[in-house]
């Protein structure tokens, strides 16, 4: 299953990464239970180290994982 | 869930059944809605309510002898509702809706002798039902006994005027005898009301069949003979309507008789509980006489418990939305989260008269999601990650008695780590009775397993405990935790099972700290199946002389904690609702004796003992242990009773941190445990990949298992203070 969904989310504190790279909106697939979605997501441009921020983890990402997990 | 278990579930739940008034009512009239609509002055509402189910109202609503009236429940808080009088006001104050509407002409031709109420109430029906009616009489207007009636009760006008009514509808007079059989005269079928004087002597009361009110001569229907050596007007009223049934039955050549039980019985299983229902004596005035009917209903189950109140049905509905449930392809589960969110407790089952079961119900919907594969994975990982730790090397393990074995000792992993320096206390005081010969042995009983509907681990749990068991000769258990009692009772039935508190009193008890103020005896919904653990424990209250209020519902009526079934991980809030109602019950600070339920009721504003707390050591917990620590305090009594568990400590445990109050709660809440936080920084500083932020934090992340953690924190020199930590359980990989 490959889907779109508005998973994405612009990161607002500043965060660098370690490896002195920058974070910039990047494709991202986001999977669980066997269901993928692409979503943009702040991520390094050096490295790829992935930022999932405390917003959208606890806020739409655990309501989209509980929609999956009721499916 | 398969159809016949559905049945006889559904079966059990009596909320749908009719109330008393209409079950003893003939026409069945809906005494609750007619009420409901006259305590609110909406008479033409209440007229139409009466319309429903009785022919002709404004003759048999005058004059009905209300048998309704001798069922109603309120007889025993002052008197029975007035329906009699209701039904007249509500007619002296409406104008009713005019000519009712038929159904397409059948052409087929009834003859309908008599004047009296059930030959008007039979002409009624069936020109509802299309049928041709020619309606036989003597005199001007009908009504046959009727018509001796005073005026001041049931003026010669209403008759005229129903009258008018039918023939408006289409009927027709008919002037001639009654014929010998339907067929003589063209006639589809004839109907022959005996509550007419002239035709009194025409058919003889036995010879009419009760159900179908045929007579010996085909087609020949006949009603309105008296009851119990009386005229009986709703009666004569109900006999024209059912017979008007059974000629339509006859005139399409359907069955006379299959599917009449809502019809004729007069048996209503309905349950309406009183408590609380305040004496409160009739009224004159009829909008304040209807507002004396409580509109019986059952509901007990749902009256008393949160989970229940909170889907807004009851038990019968909630059988059907699981057995749907299941027969979903393709979509949402909707019931997921209701199945789920049963404590488990068991009080719906005491307090419904038939033992409706939501727990047994909604324990074998979670076998059956796990068993499908379409169980949630995240709602019970963490109990059922927790419940590993506890039998895990490092918490769990058994070590039999010095010479042999006359007892083993099972605290169960709860209590062991919320109150860890009283288990071990009473561990010592046990050994000390017991002069060596008692086994120890520390693991959880797999009630997590058993909740969450994992039977399979729950039995290879038992099988592993069973081993333990037999090596030592299946001596009894001592128990101290009455969720461990519950489920050995299910699965070790073998294994002769005592509480501690019963062995306390067998083998003395200690001297006892007891507080000045009496306690609210919260008894764990665990006991609700065990009178000898609820008795011991009021005992030893007694023998140490600490005073204790009982709570209206303790004892087998007592209520969950939230802990039960896993509630607290499904839907915390219906929790901490739970809670926040239970501890509303008594202006007094709270004593059990089950650790979860000190664990559970703590942390809301009132102090809460276990009563270990007042034989030991006195620490009522006024806020809660938490998981992390409960964990930790597991490991140190295994470490203290048992000796180190041989394992070399994980790499992470060095790690130190520090956490503020606020945050620990954060944390607690979102189901983040120190060690998760630890192996976090540890694998992060392994792989060496980090964010920093502007304020000076940093933030690492690492996957556990299914969950991704985020811990953001402040380096320094010493501890790495934690300032925030989350979670998800989604995998990202970048696309490009």
């Amino acid at each position: 299953m490959r889907n779109r969904t508005d998973l994405g989310f612009v990161d607002e504190a500043g965060w660098r990464c370690g490896c002195g790279g920058r974070l910039v909106s990047r494709k991202v697939a986001a999977s669980y239970l066997g269901s993928r979605f692409e979503v943009e997501l702040p991520a390094c441009n050096e490295c790829g180290f992935i930022l999932v921020p405390e917003d959208l983890a606890m806020g739409r990402m655990f309501e989209v994982e509980k929609i999956l997990e009721d499916k | 869930m398969e159809k016949e278990e559905l049945k006889s579930y559904e079966q059990r739940c009596i909320q749908e059944e009719l109330p008393f008034c209409q079950a003893a009512c003939p026409l069945k009239v809906d005494g609750r809605s007619f009420c409901a609509a006259m305590a609110e002055g909406r008479f033409e509402e209440a007229r139409k309510v009466l319309s429903r189910a009785m022919p002709l109202p404004e003759i048999l609503g005058r004059i009905c002898d209300h048998p309704c009236q001798e069922a109603c429940v309120m007889s025993e808080r002052g008197g029975a509702v007035a329906l009699g009088k209701l039904e007249r006001s509500c007619l002296e104050r409406s104008r009713g809706a005019g000519t009712p509407l038929r159904l397409p002409l059948t052409g087929k031709r009834v003859a309908v002798f008599g004047g009296g109420l059930s030959s008007l109430s039979c002409a009624f029906e069936l020109l509802k039902k299309g049928h041709d009616v020619f309606l036989a009489f003597d005199g001007e207007i009908p009504g046959g006994r009727l018509l001796s009636i005073p005026d001041e009760i049931l003026p010669k006008e209403i008759l005229g005027a129903a009258q008018q009514t039918l023939e408006r509808m289409g009927a027709k007079r008919l002037f001639g005898e009654v014929p010998e059989g339907a067929g003589s005269q063209n006639w589809s079928a004839v109907y022959v009301g005996v509550d007419d004087p002239q035709l009194a002597d025409h058919v003889s009361g036995k010879d009419i069949d009760t159900l179908t009110y045929e007579t010996p001569s085909s087609g020949v229907f006949s009603g309105g003979y008296p009851r119990g050596g009386r005229a009986s007007p709703v009666w004569e009223s109900a006999d024209g309507k059912r017979a008007a049934n059974s000629i339509d039955r006859f005139i399409q050549g359907a069955s006379l008789t299959s599917e009449r039980g809502r019809e004729i019985s007069v048996e209503t299983r309905l349950f309406t509980p009183l408590e609380g229902v305040p004496h409160f004596p009739p009224r004159d005035d009829p909008v304040e006489e209807a507002k004396r009917c409580i509109r019986c209903e059952c509901r007990y189950c749902v009256r008393e418990c949160p989970f229940l109140e909170k889907y807004k049905g009851y038990p019968k509905v909630y059988a059907r939305e699981i057995y749907n449930n299941f027969s979903i392809v393709k979509g949402v589960h909707q019931a997921n989260r209701m199945i789920n969110s049963c404590a488990l407790c068991g009080l719906c089952e005491t307090l419904c008269p038939n033992d409706f079961s939501m727990a047994d119900l909604c324990r074998s919907a979670r076998e059956e999601m796990v068993k499908k594969g379409i169980m949630p994975p995240s709602i019970h990982e963490f109990a059922l990650l927790d419940m590993e730790h506890a039998n895990s090397p490092r918490a769990a393990g058994s070590r039999a008695g010095k010479r042999r074995t006359k007892a083993f000792f099972f605290p169960g992993c709860q209590l062991a780590g919320t109150m860890l320096e009283q288990t071990e206390k009473l561990y010592q005081y046990l050994d000390g009775v017991f002069q060596g010969d008692l086994g120890i042995m520390l693991g959880c009983c797999g009630a997590p397993a058993w909740w969450s509907g994992r039977r399979e681990s729950l039995e290879g749990l038992i099988g592993k405990l069973e081993q333990v068991l037999r090596s030592e000769g299946n001596p009894p258990l001592i128990l101290a935790c009455p969720s461990c009692n519950e489920v050995f009772r299910n699965y070790l039935p073998h294994i002769d099972r005592i509480s501690v508190w019963q062995v306390l009193l067998d083998k003395g008890l200690p001297e006892g700290r007891p507080v000045d103020l009496p306690l609210a005896l919260h008894d764990p919904c665990t006991t609700r199946r065990e009178q000898g653990w609820r008795d011991s424990v009021r005992e030893i209250l007694q023998k140490i002389g600490q005073p204790f209020e009982e709570l209206s519902f303790g004892g087998e009526t007592t209520r969950c904690c939230g802990y039960g079934g896993l509630q607290y991980m499904s839907d915390p809030g219906l929790a901490v609702e739970g809670v926040r109602r239970r501890l509303k019950e008594s202006d007094n600070e709270f004593l059990t004796y089950c650790s979860m339920c000190r664990e559970s009721l703590s942390g809301h504003g009132k102090r809460v003992f276990h009563l270990l707390d007042l034989l030991f050591v006195s620490s009522p917990l006024e806020k809660t242990t938490g998981f992390s620590q409960r964990r930790s305090n597991r490991e140190t009594l295994r470490w203290n009773l048992l000796g180190s568990s041989g394992l070399p400590p994980e790499p992470w445990e060095e790690q130190r941190i520090s956490i503020q109050d606020s945050v620990r709660a954060r944390l607690e809440e979102r189901h983040i445990l120190e060690s998760d936080i630890k192996q976090t920084l540890w694998e992060a500083r392994s792989k060496g990949r980090f964010l920093f932020s502007p304020k000076g934090t940093s933030l690492v992340s690492s996957r556990i298992g299914n969950v991704t953690f985020w811990v953001e924190y402040l380096p320094g020199d010493g501890a790495p203070e934690i300032v925030n930590a989350w979670s998800h359980r989604m995998t990202l990989e970048l696309v490009e």
